[in-house]
């Protein structure tokens, strides 16, 4: 008897599905790294706004020009840098921005506050910033040029002689003036090295770079709108050029906005939010658990059913933090581990009873062909969620894709992972 | 050609021979029988519930120009849910220079609508709410945004229902029997938008989220009822009522699942804890269609094939 006992266990610890699903979770436990510290449990788990609280804003970018031309990819790409600089220099490091599209091609910037309500957000988006350009009048002092009101305009720009990257520069005439009359005070030309100049913005340095030669020969003689501030070759010169151009406009986007949508949660009630949802989920998997003792009452067969519907869980969770595309477990997503639990209960239910229904004295033979029927069952209606699913992951800007994509990976780790296992160890657990 | 059921048509076998029959059930589930029907009846039934489902959609589309009452996601407009002690008439007051279209109580809090304003107009009303009320949850949805959604919800469903359809004719190869599973996907969504028009769930992203799950939900029983019974034509009403054990135990734990959702998200706040609309409503409707999914498999679905089986092509086909 205990020989046959111990060929049980080998039997289905050396079975390639269960094999796999072993590994599964451990890669999940490393991938979620759940701790304790400080009284508070930790984790790699990601949880959206909904939960830690704070604030988002949807700005539409507007073509102010009046032409019809829809926004381009780069433009929407500079105008985020434009955004990012300018929350930097107020502090704000970290703050996600994305850019969007909807149906109609129009050009979105979605943006995250942690921590921040709506009013605050709004302020600082509000905010603008100042540039100030300065130039080098003796060691660590400097004089005052000109304030950003008189940049007409500036643009990352390649050299066509020599294709060194840099931002090209216009200054109204009153700026040409005023570049003219300060610059001219300082030996520019003969020792541009201790003469550089400097931009700022809101008082912060953030770049400084002497004076091409030919440029500072012609600013001793008369103003000029047009300038250049070099920054390097190649992608480096070209990245720098942009982020010093984005600083330059000081936080003024090249194009209007319009408040297309917004939300906030306060962190106490995100908080609250995420207890209640956990408890939820926590009270409807018990309350499976106490179904399945009333349908099938043997505690070898509710255990591992239990127990698979658990791992299922743990799985998805562990994708979720997974390093290559981890999303936030928002709103949404919680409703779908809801519906997750219920599909894979389901499933199971299914599998176990087709391998119990095999007859008084089922054979290995039966049991594979009711199994073989019962995933066909399994694979049939997976297809089917999975292929509901994929429009609800580009509806409203991806507003549902947490809960589209838990949905769908929740199922694939229930067919593809768990059910094979669970299916082998029952099938062992029903033919002892 | 086996010939046990062949001579009796459209008569349903008799019911008590089978009963005897059916694999031993235990527990709760002995305990309760689930109501046979002969055959018209089994279909035409959910038909009637169909149809009046329809009716009350068709009425919400006449009166408020939509088949579901549309949310702020989809209408455009501010929700605001407060914890407040003030009464319905003083929040009115309080708040009606901004636009607030209705206040109800959600969750032990209060949950304010405001209709669509100018972007200045939504500002100074959340600036209003954040600073007299601390924690006030807002969701703003400017009119655009919502006009977009509402098109693009259209799609969603459409394309979800059309793959689901193509995926399970792909699956059975076979116009009758994968025709009844749509047709019972159809009902149960219908059936589900019904009772969100009683009830007054407004469609939000969260509830087309859960008409959509209802999609997979209900077809996961009609897959299972359709493999089942089509193959040799023997012991019809035997394969149907043992497989329709497994589905009801599967239904069962669904909704039991999206029922403690419900309850625990809607009335967290009698434990002091935040309630959760938003789960509250998906889990509502869940519960719906889930209901809805016990008399369209096993009285409609299992109805129509059993008529099939016995008709004629499907004799050709399974004799």
């Amino acid at each position: 008897m205990a020989e046959k006992e111990s060929g049980f266990w080998t039997r289905i610890l050396t079975d390639y599905r269960v094999i796999a699903l072993i590994i599964f979770l451990l890669l999940s436990a490393i991938l979620i790294w759940p701790g304790y510290s400080n009284g508070q449990p930790t984790s790699h788990l990601k949880f959206g706004l909904d939960f830690e609280g704070g604030s988002w804003v949807r700005l539409k970018l507007i073509n102010q020009t009046g032409s019809n031309q829809s926004i381009t990819d780069g433009q929407m790409e500079q105008t985020k840098n434009i955004m990012n600089a300018k929350l930097n220099a107020l502090g704000l490091s970290d703050i996600p921005i994305k850019t969007q599209r909807d149906s109609s091609n129009n050009a979105y910037m979605y943006i995250q506050f942690a921590g921040k309500n709506i009013s605050e957000a709004m302020q600082v988006l509000g905010t603008q910033g100042q540039f100030e350009m300065r130039i080098q009048s003796n060691g660590n002092e400097s004089e005052h040029i000109l304030y950003g009101n008189d940049v007409a305009g500036q643009s990352a720009a390649q050299d066509p002689n020599n294709q060194v990257w840099g931002v090209s520069i216009r200054l109204t005439s009153a700026g040409a003036e005023k570049f003219h009359e300060v610059a001219s005070k300082y030996p520019i030309v003969n020792d541009p090295n201790n003469h550089e100049i400097i931009f700022l913005l809101d008082g912060v340095e953030f770049h400084r770079a002497p004076l091409d030669r030919d440029l500072a020969s012609k600013l001793m003689t008369s103003p000029q709108s047009q300038g250049f501030a070099m920054t390097g070759t190649g992608d480096a010169g070209y990245q720098k050029a942009k982020l010093i151009s984005a600083q330059m406009s000081a936080g003024a986007l090249p194009f209007g906005v319009d408040m297309a949508g917004s939300g906030q949660v306060s962190a106490l009630q995100g908080s609250q939010f995420k207890t209640v949802a956990i408890i939820a989920l926590v009270l409807a998997q018990l309350a499976v658990g106490g179904l399945m003792y009333f349908r099938y009452k043997e505690p070898r067969i509710i255990i591992p059913m239990f127990l698979t519907s658990l791992f299922e869980l743990f799985i998805l969770l562990g994708f979720a933090c997974n390093p290559f595309v981890p999303w936030e477990i928002d709103m949404p997503s919680m409703a779908a581990i809801a519906a997750v639990i219920g599909t894979g209960i389901d499933q199971l239910i299914i599998i176990t009873d087709e391998v119990m229904t095999t007859g008084r004295t089922p054979t290995t033979k039966r049991i594979l062909q009711r199994m073989t029927q019962a995933f066909k069952i399994i694979f049939a209606s997976a297809a089917t969620v999975i292929v509901a699913m994929i429009p609800l992951y580009f509806l409203g800007f991806g507003t549902l894709s947490g809960f589209a994509l838990t949905t769908i990976i929740g199922v694939l780790i229930g067919i593809l992972i768990t059910r094979p296992a669970y299916g082998k160890i029952i099938s062992e657990i029903i033919n002892k | 050609m086996k010939a046990d059921n062949g001579n009796k048509p459209k008569t349903p076998a008799s019911k008590k021979e089978e009963k005897d029959n059916l694999p031993e059930e235990t527990g709760l589930f002995s305990k309760l029988r689930f109501p046979e029907l002969p055959m018209q009846q089994a279909i035409g039934l959910p038909l009637a519930i169909l149809f009046v489902s329809l009716l009350i959609i068709g009425y919400t589309l006449v009166t408020v120009n939509s088949p579901l009452h549309l949310g702020p996601d989809f209408k455009g407009g501010t929700t605001a849910t407060i914890s407040t002690d003030k009464t319905d008439q003083q929040l009115q007051a309080e708040f009606s220079q901004y636009g607030l279209t209705s206040v109800t109580t959600v969750g032990g809090q209060k949950e304010h609508q405001f209709s669509a304003a100018s972007a200045t107009e939504q500002q100074k009303l959340t600036a209003y709410l954040n600073s007299n009320y601390a924690n006030a949850t807002i969701a703003q949805t400017g009119s655009l945004i919502s006009v977009a959604n509402q098109g693009q919800a259209i799609i969603a469903i459409i394309i979800a229902f059309l793959g689901m359809g193509i995926t399970v004719f792909v699956i059975f190869r076979n116009v009758i029997p994968s025709l009844a599973v749509v047709m019972s996907a159809f009902s149960d969504i219908m059936f589900a938008m019904a009772m969100m028009n009683l009830f007054h769930v407004e469609l939000s992203f969260g509830t087309l989220a859960a008409l959509i799950m209802l999609i997979g939900y209900s077809v996961d029983t009609d897959i299972l009822l359709t493999t089942k019974v089509l193959g040799e034509r023997k012991y019809l009403d035997k394969k149907i009522s043992s497989c329709r054990t497994t589905g009801l135990t599967m239904t069962t734990a669904a909704i039991i699942t999206f029922v403690v959702l419900y309850i625990f998200s809607t009335f967290a706040y009698l434990v002091g804890l935040a309630a959760i609309p938003t789960l509250s409503a998906i889990a509502l409707v869940m519960i719906f269609g889930l209901i809805a999914d016990v008399f369209n498999t096993w009285f409609f679905n299992a109805g129509l094939l059993k008529w099939y089986m016995e008709s004629p092509a499907g004799r050709a086909k399974y004799g």
